[in-house]
């Protein structure tokens, strides 16, 4: 009896391979990699074991992990290919939306929206258009997508959207022109505004004085300086309300892509790594 | 003790360590620090005679008076450069109207920290593509920026 | 236990071990894969099978030399901060006293190479003050100079050299660059002094006759209008052009020493990275 145990547990042994670079070990290690972030080497390893083993989980932590590289060219690529029976397609299908927002290619997320969507791909396309240049859908189908808790934030965005706080260049160079520096405070650009005010009041009293003083020359030179810097003024203002048109635009999207941040791009957490 | 500190100095290290995006090689580091030559370009562009002249002019006031007169303005592309650019990229009209308005933006000195991004040689950054192109994207007074 | 069953026993005891030593070798060779990588200068692979090595071994018998070529391997690559992490780690496994020694002394190096000098500098001390390390002093005099040399303070780093022995080669070297290097101070006393003095000695001669010659002009305006009871055209003179070109000169005397320092000690660490001779970081 003992001798059988024995027996068994040597030739047990006997077939126990240690060769490292098997698919099996390939994948144990590549497991290791990936919970510590080295997601890189994670993903080569991977593709040796997908070479022999077909596994729905390890073609989506590929993709995966090229997304985690940001190389979204490779991790869409994957994402599509990831089959219906897999336990990861509806977070294959979310990452694959994601991927194309961080790419920016909106023609493709609108074209995904054509099949059935599920309720978070939903979200998640609603927000991906409100960082696009395309037509956006009616307002009260947009904010009915998302729960309760988030409308307020989202009625936000979506009439920011609409209706974004522009300041209109044009009246920005009419003030200037009234009242040299008016149309830089209208833009926000308040010590800028009041500068410019300074300086044209200056050289505008400087040849004014001179011209009662009988220095004409001088007049004129200030007079020539300060219709420079009047003229600059006005444009400069114009200029300016069309960079705080562009801040405005910035600052939305940032807060756009802080959001999906918030909430993780609508997608469920994974537990790969305990 | 030696151990604990040793682990937290890991773990800091651990946790902001760069998680590598590509396949790298052998790197060739060199010991020297390397100077950014923050040189003029006296070169003329022999386009439009108009800029020919103008940037002729610009030359000599390097030559004569900036280059002695110390760093005194805080942007990067200084008021010279910066008139030089809008020349290139538009014509003399808005080049000079731009002009004055930067000199007024560079006499205004409240709040500029808060306005514009930060330059790697210290100084704010202002370039004149922001101010020619429509449609140039907003850069944020919070970033830095490496390039030149 | 009669004799047939001895047999039987010790017989399988030698197929156990030969499969444990098997599993032994496995890894030693997965190890020389490892290393040939690393000989070949293919870095990047070179440590994702020295990875491999630590993970599957159970034994715990690579830990120490895995960790190190990995962060040799990342030295080589250039990515300090991920070396210094796994020489700390091979520190933690090294089982001799020598290992632990080496592995700080491959972390200062990286400090060094970081410029990170000033935590360089205390690995150093830390180790000075250590009795374990009393026989290791003139090496650790060394490094302090290289730190020394990576912060721009070659006095110093020639003294330190000098502590190995008097007519070190490294000391003299230092010496020399520290006497060829110009003094900024200086240079900027000279042109408060007399504009365009500190361009001189700095050698920008002709920035220097630019210099002398518009403080001299706007110097001359200046005493003029005020001599004329101009008083307000007086003021205005000196501050916006006078006080300009002379903050200008001082800044430029200052600027030209700094750029011909920093080419004289570029000029001297590329002379140390590819012609000395000796051990560097």
């Amino acid at each position: 009896m003992i001798k059988i145990l024995l027996f068994v547990i040597i030739s047990s042994n006997f077939s126990y391979s240690q060769n490292f670079h098997t698919p099996e070990n390939r994948k144990l290690f590549a497991d290791y990699l990936f919970c510590s972030k080295d997601y890189l080497r994670a993903v080569l390893e991977y593709e040796e074991y997908i070479k022999h083993f077909d596994n729905d989980t390890v073609l989506f932590k590929i993709a995966l992990g090229y997304s985690k590289i940001e190389n979204y060219n490779e991790a869409v690529k994957r994402f599509i290919n990831i089959s219906v029976q897999s336990d990861y397609y509806s977070s294959a299908r979310l990452e694959y939306l994601k991927s194309k927002l961080f790419l920016e290619d909106y023609n493709s997320i609108i074209d995904f929206s054509r099949n059935n969507l599920r309720n978070n791909e939903l979200k998640l396309i609603s927000m991906s258009i409100l960082l696009s240049d395309k037509n956006l859908p009616e307002r009260n189908n947009f904010i009915f997508a998302f729960e309760d808790n988030l409308r307020t934030q989202i009625e936000d965005f979506f009439d920011h959207k609409i209706n974004p706080p522009y300041k209109s260049p044009l009246l920005a160079g009419i003030f200037s022109t009234v009242v040299p520096g008016s149309g830089k405070l209208y833009t926000n650009q308040i010590s800028e505004g009041l500068t410019s005010l300074v300086l044209n009041g200056l050289v505008a009293f400087l040849s004014y004085n001179n011209f009662k003083n009988d220095h004409t020359t001088r007049g004129w030179i200030f007079a020539g300086v300060g219709a420079f810097f009047y003229a600059g003024n006005i444009y400069g203002s114009a200029v300016s309300a069309n960079i705080y048109n562009q801040r405005v635009d910035y600052e939305y999207k940032e807060n756009v892509k802080v959001f999906l941040e918030a909430h993780n791009y609508f997608i469920e957490r994974y537990e790969f790594c305990k | 003790m030696k151990t604990v500190t040793v682990l937290v100095l890991l773990i800091s290290v651990y946790a902001f360590a760069q998680s590598e995006k590509m396949k790298w090689g052998k790197a060739d580091y060199t010991y020297r620090i390397e100077i950014s030559e923050n040189d003029r370009d006296y070169s003329v562009n022999p386009g439009n005679p108009i800029d020919v002249v103008a940037k002729s002019f610009i030359n000599v006031y390097w030559f004569l008076i900036s280059d002695l007169d110390g760093d005194n303005c805080p942007f990067h592309p200084s008021c010279s450069a910066f008139f030089v650019d809008v020349i290139e990229e538009t014509n003399i009209i808005t080049g000079t109207l731009l002009f004055f308005d930067r000199f007024s933006r560079d006499a205004s000195v409240v709040g500029r920290y808060n306005r514009y991004p930060k330059h790697k040689s210290g100084r704010l950054y202002d370039p004149a593509y922001l101010y020619t192109s429509g449609s140039a994207t907003y850069i944020p007074a919070s970033k830095v920026i490496d390039e030149e | 236990m009669n004799f047939v069953n001895r047999i039987i026993l010790s017989i399988q005891i030698f197929f156990l071990l030969s499969i444990c030593i098997n599993a032994q070798t496995e890894l030693f060779e997965q190890f020389h894969y490892a290393q040939s990588l690393y000989e070949n200068e293919n870095y990047f692979d070179a440590v994702t099978e020295f990875k491999r090595v630590l993970f599957f071994d159970d034994q715990k018998e690579f830990q120490y030399s895995a960790n190190f070529y990995i962060a040799d391997s990342y030295k080589s690559g250039g990515m300090f901060s991920e070396a210094i992490r796994y020489f700390t780690l091979a520190e933690l496994a090294s089982q001799t006293i020598d290992d632990v020694y080496i592995c700080k002394i491959e972390n200062i190096k990286l400090n060094i190479l970081r410029r990170t000098t000033e935590r360089a500098n205390r690995l150093i001390d830390e180790l000075l003050s250590d009795e374990r390390f009393s026989s290791k002093t003139k090496e650790l005099y060394y490094w302090k100079g290289w730190s020394y040399i990576f912060s721009d303070k070659w006095e110093e780093a020639s003294n330190e050299f000098s502590k190995i022995k008097p007519d070190h080669e490294l000391s003299s070297f230092s010496q020399a660059i520290y006497d060829s290097l110009y003094d900024v101070q200086f240079a900027k006393v000279l042109s408060y002094i007399l504009p365009g003095a500190g361009q001189f000695y700095t050698g920008e001669y002709l920035s220097g006759i630019l210099s002398l010659g518009w403080n001299a002009l706007w110097g001359y305006l200046t005493i003029n209008a005020f001599t004329e009871e101009r008083v307000f055209d007086g003021l205005v003179v000196a501050n916006f052009l006078w006080l300009r070109f002379y903050n200008g000169n001082v800044y430029n005397a200052e600027k030209f020493a700094r750029e011909k320092n920093r080419k004289i000690t570029n000029r001297a660490l590329d002379y140390l990275q590819s012609i000395y001779v000796g051990d560097k970081p």
